[in-house]
């Protein structure tokens, strides 16, 4: 599903949907992608926003493309991409804390407020 | 070449309808003013031409015929080709309205074979100076030339008599047939064909510079 | 990559009007929809790369080629869908058919005939009794069964109902599955360009705003919203354009990352629509919407 009225990106909201995907295992390695060209038709978005899309999903290494023969979902083992993840996550947070410092936060003014801003997503 | 043609059977094709509606009109016009029948080979001729041209600037298009993939000289060309074809066309109408003449008894001589010759001359010489005005006035102008040339027509005896009278040798050519009128008339053929080239060339970088 | 129209320095003027200095790549194997507001100038340059009309200035190239003879060529990789009715009115679509299939020598009737049943189009109906949404959809089937390499369509969706509307954008999208075709079209409702162009050509008042990846855009330009107190005549600068009312201000900002530094405490910094930019743009330069 692409909204494109929602503030997210349409290339983003891709990425999201097919990494999601893939991490639930309802992709199986090897899986062949739909080609740039015919997602873009699919989803009726440009087919730069669909090769953007595919860009970023090789980057993060999701999938592999190969020249000729199209893109598919990378033979990396679920776990490994959630390492991958979770290693992403950890240098987005770093940047909370030292954002927290400069604020002169403490770590139970910083968890509380991870803690409501938790609660108030969910 | 086959461009050419297609765009020939194009205006046949647009203006067919006309031909219908213009056939018993030719007849009628014809009975009545029989005794000079061989007036009448210009009008067939004027009217495909003049209704060929009008049909393809009527709406916008002139510009359906620039976005095929040809270029303006061969839209100019496939004009000047389909003369032949008016002419013959003429031609054929001028012979079915002496045989109804013949039949009735109301012609008694020979066709008068060179008299329609000179006659379809006169219509490449007017198609000379009709198309340019056509190719330069476009759709806004359209209506004013066919006008003009309508009334020219109308007044074509008139009109052909005045010409004959500027060329005695054609006049001596078409009541004797003699021979050494013969190449003054040639002469007059050869000038026609340079005409009518001359204003191809006009007319095709006119069309060629507008903007459509 | 490779360009299937380019236009240097091209310029023409007109008694009330003028194009000028237009340089533009149209990149192969893309959708480009070139937009702007009623009188400025996109017929005009549409008519030029079909050689309808003659630039004053400046060159156009077609598939790298310039010159009569080679665009007279060129056109038949080209499918043209015209804002009017180009076609012999009197002709029935059958006979029309008939009539411009010839000059193709990559035509495919059997094409002709698959879109011919899609489109539910009357073979026998006279063109001028069809509706302006049939029309389009005439010249459309034409386009598209003489194998061109190129669509260029002035104005196809207005007059459109919102169905086939969304049909034609499905057939864009078919038409570029194929990446060596291409496909330039005009129109002054962006929203049919929202989803689905790559690149965005802006003309306004004869000129090129800009000619930009539609991608690129949302992340150059900025709307903000916000109460005036926010507005004094520094910041007023940032603006390409500032709507105003009582309540507030609403204006496009082209410079993104300054932008929202700036008002992201105070105002509300949203992605603008190519509506947005091309309204607030508009409005900048002083003429009317």
């Amino acid at each position: 599903m692409i909204s494109s009225t929602s503030g997210e990106p349409i290339y983003s909201q891709i990425v999201g949907q097919i990494r999601q995907m893939i991490l639930q295992g309802e992709l199986v390695s090897g899986t062949p992608l739909p080609s740039i060209r015919q997602l873009a038709k699919e989803l009726q978005i440009s087919v730069i926003t669909s090769k953007r899309a595919y860009e970023e999903l090789e980057r993060e290494g999701l999938i592999n493309s190969v020249v000729g023969k199209g893109s598919f979902v990378s033979g990396a083992d679920p776990e490994f991409i959630r390492e991958q993840r979770l290693r992403v996550m950890e240098g987005r947070l770093k940047e909370v804390i030292d954002e927290s410092r400069l604020l002169g936060m403490e770590y139970d003014e910083l968890a509380e407020m991870l803690k409501l801003l938790y609660e108030e997503e969910a | 070449m086959s461009n050419t043609f297609h765009l020939i059977r194009k205006d046949f094709v647009l203006i067919q309808k006309m031909l219908l509606l213009f056939i018993p009109y030719y007849l009628i016009m014809g009975y009545t003013l029989m005794d000079q029948y061989t007036m009448f080979t210009l009008f067939p001729a004027m009217l495909l031409l003049v209704n060929g041209c009008t049909l393809d600037v009527q709406q916008n298009n002139q510009r359906f015929l620039v976005s095929l993939p040809l270029k303006r000289q061969d839209l100019v060309k496939a004009k000047y080709m389909a003369l032949v074809p008016y002419a013959l066309f003429s031609f054929g109408c001028t012979l079915v309205l002496y045989a109804a003449a013949y039949a009735i008894g109301r012609v008694d001589t020979p066709p008068a074979w060179r008299e329609i010759a000179l006659m379809l001359l006169f219509f490449f010489v007017l198609a000379s100076f009709y198309l340019p005005l056509h190719y330069w006035l476009g759709q806004k102008g359209t209506q004013i030339v066919n006008f003009i040339f309508i009334m020219l027509i109308m007044l074509n005896v008139s009109a052909f008599h005045q010409l004959l009278e500027w060329f005695p040798a054609a006049g001596k050519w078409i009541s004797t047939g003699s021979a050494e009128s013969f190449l003054p008339v040639l002469l007059l053929t050869l000038g026609c064909m340079i005409l009518v080239y001359s204003s191809y060339l006009l007319s095709s970088r006119i069309f060629s510079s507008k903007d459509i | 990559m490779s360009h299937c129209i380019e236009m240097r320095q091209v310029g023409k003027s007109y008694e009330r009007f003028q194009l000028q200095g237009v340089n533009l790549g149209i990149q192969e194997g893309y959708i480009t929809g070139l937009i702007g507001p009623n009188g400025a100038g996109k017929t005009t340059l549409i008519r030029m790369i079909m050689g309808m009309v003659h630039p004053d200035q400046g060159e156009v190239k077609l598939f790298g080629e310039a010159g009569q003879e080679q665009l007279s060529r060129n056109k038949a990789r080209i499918g043209y869908v015209s804002d009017e009715n180009i076609f012999y009115e009197q002709l029935t679509v059958k006979q029309m058919k008939k009539i411009l299939a010839p000059f193709y020598d990559r035509w495919n009737e059997d094409t002709y005939q698959k879109y011919e049943e899609r489109f539910k189009l009357p073979p026998g109906k006279k063109i001028k009794d069809l509706s302006k949404g049939m029309k389009i959809k005439f010249s459309l089937a034409v386009a598209l069964s003489h194998g061109a390499d190129l669509l260029i369509m002035d104005e196809p969706t207005s007059g459109l109902d919102p169905v086939f509307r969304r049909e034609l954008l499905d057939l864009l999208s078919e038409h570029i599955q194929d990446e060596r075709k291409s496909i330039l079209f005009s129109t002054h409702n962006t929203t049919d360009l929202d989803r689905i162009a790559d690149y965005i050509v802006f003309l306004n008042e004869g000129r090129i705003v800009f000619n930009e990846m539609k991608e690129v855009l949302s992340e150059q330009y900025l709307l903000v919203k916000g109460g005036k107190e926010l507005l004094d005549r520094d910041v007023r600068r940032l603006f390409v354009g500032i709507r105003e009312n009582a309540h507030g201000f609403e204006g496009l900002v082209k410079d993104r990352a300054a932008a929202q530094r700036y008002f992201q405490d105070n105002g509300i910094c949203e992605t603008p629509t190519l509506e947005e930019i091309m309204y607030f743009t508009v409005k900048g330069s002083g003429a009317h919407v």
